[in-house]
């Protein structure tokens, strides 16, 4: 939390007005905002803000076979940064009115990897970047059976076409903190892993080798 | 990872699927802008699908972490962020510094331009921590380069920015454990300061005792300890 103003008050911020620039899938809206400044006084200003809703992303861990599912599909935002543009990521889409962040992972986890996602918990909730979006992830964490193996998922109404593939936790963090993965939200959740396999192995997987016992909480 | 999604000239080895863009058209020109793309891309079952995608454009930036490994502390900055007030959050928030790359400058040089305009201060042993990643690949081109380097933390404080721009940055001076603590417990609510934070955990440890090495090699020359690794990796 930031310090109050020189006169005690936590600093605040009002929208005065919204103005729409563009609607469409995603959209630009024109904020005039008036703002606290740090040293007091305030001041008035207008931002641009993309708004597209939350998203969710989804680690979907196999404790068993100690692997993760990570999509690959077309990324057309890298394809216009002028990169390659078929990357693994976590599987991810927009919350729906009316869903929770959970939910959406079960149902997105389903559509993406035709996974049942289990004991699906949130573990981050972060804005992608403040500065220009409202756009939220939340990083769900779930339970999955990847027996059935890798396939090719998609919605078909949102023209989706993704291949699943299932990576061994060793090498998905190693991949994550070499800089191999180029994909933000990914990058989150692979150190995540490194930080609490140990306990998930040993919480569902306990003959598997899973080592320690989980840290009481 | 970084070729270009060229079509495959004949002769091409790559067998990766591959994707283009035939059409892209400026649908929104402001401060920031928005595309239409219409692609057409090979299918993971070996066909080809064309789509019409969105596009938010505004360039590539860098974020910076600032450490002073003597006394463990991290720079952050708190400042209005207009995303978290359209999304009905208090908006006075702590992150890393950060800002876009300007044409013609490479990733170092913006961290160190961005570090003196929020904070006055200088980045030292400046070095990537990540080349780029992309923030929200579905909908925006914004790849996001994370920058690791040192700073002087006693002369950190104050508000900065250019007032002309609507700038208003207080500096923030967290001890690292602080740091990493709201990383884990959710606190922090901004991707780029939470793959820092973790990566700060991996690494703190040889960048402290590599800094001390080098302080104390400084001070004693012929008597310090052998120096131990300069650069550690990620």
């Amino acid at each position: 939390m930031s310090d109050p103003t020189p006169d005690g008050k936590k600093l605040e911020a009002r929208v005065k007005s919204v103005r729409n620039e563009f609607n469409g899938f995603l959209k630009i809206n024109r904020y005039e905002i008036e703002a606290d400044r740090h040293e007091g006084g305030k001041e008035t200003y207008e931002r641009l803000v993309m708004e597209r809703g939350h998203a969710v992303a989804i680690l979907a861990y196999d404790p068993k076979r100690d692997e993760i599912v990570l999509v690959n599909e077309m990324r057309p935002g890298i394809l216009a940064a002028g990169e390659y543009p078929y990357t693994d990521t976590l599987p991810a889409g927009g919350i729906a009115k009316g869903e929770t962040a959970v939910e959406a992972a079960i149902r997105e986890t389903t559509e993406e990897t035709g996974l049942t996602l289990k004991d699906a918990r949130q573990i981050q909730d972060a804005y992608v970047s403040a500065g220009g979006t409202s756009e939220k992830i939340s990083i769900v964490v779930g339970i999955v059976d990847t027996s059935a193996g890798s396939g090719i998922f998609g919605n078909d109404n949102e023209k989706e076409n993704i291949k699943t593939r299932m990576v061994s936790a060793k090498d998905f963090i190693r991949e994550v903190k070499t800089g191999v993965n180029n994909d933000m939200k990914t990058i989150i959740a692979g150190y995540w892993l490194a930080e609490h396999r140990d306990d998930l192995r040993a919480q569902y997987a306990p003959k598997a080798g899973g080592g320690k016992p989980p840290k009481p909480s | 990872m970084t070729d270009k999604p060229q079509d495959n000239p004949s002769g091409s080895t790559d067998k990766r699927p591959q994707a283009r863009v035939v059409q892209k058209q400026r649908v929104f020109d402001g401060f920031f802008k928005m595309d239409e793309l219409t692609i057409e891309h090979d299918t993971h079952d070996g066909g080809s699908m064309t789509v019409k995608r969105l596009i938010f454009e505004r360039g590539h930036a860098v974020a910076i972490l600032g450490y002073d490994p003597a006394r463990d502390e991290v720079l952050l900055v708190n400042e209005m962020r207009p995303g978290l007030l359209a999304a009905g959050d208090y908006p006075f928030n702590d992150s890393l510094p950060a800002g876009m790359i300007d044409k013609g400058e490479d990733e170092i040089t913006a961290a160190k331009r961005e570090m003196l305009e929020e904070t006055g201060l200088e980045l030292k042993n400046a070095r990537l921590i990540h080349p780029g990643a992309y923030v929200s690949s579905g909908g925006t081109s914004e790849r996001l380069a994370l920058v690791f380097g040192t700073v002087d933390m006693a002369k950190a404080g104050g508000v900065h920015g250019h007032a002309s721009e609507g700038e208003d940055i207080k500096t923030v001076i967290l001890s690292s454990d602080e740091f990493i603590q709201r990383a884990e417990s959710g606190a922090l609510k901004d991707m780029k300061s939470l793959v820092c934070a973790f990566w700060l955990a991996k690494n703190r440890d040889s960048i402290r005792s590599g800094h001390a090495a080098d302080a104390a090699q400084n001070d004693n020359p012929a008597q310090a300890a052998p120096a131990t690794q300069r650069q550690p990796k990620p």
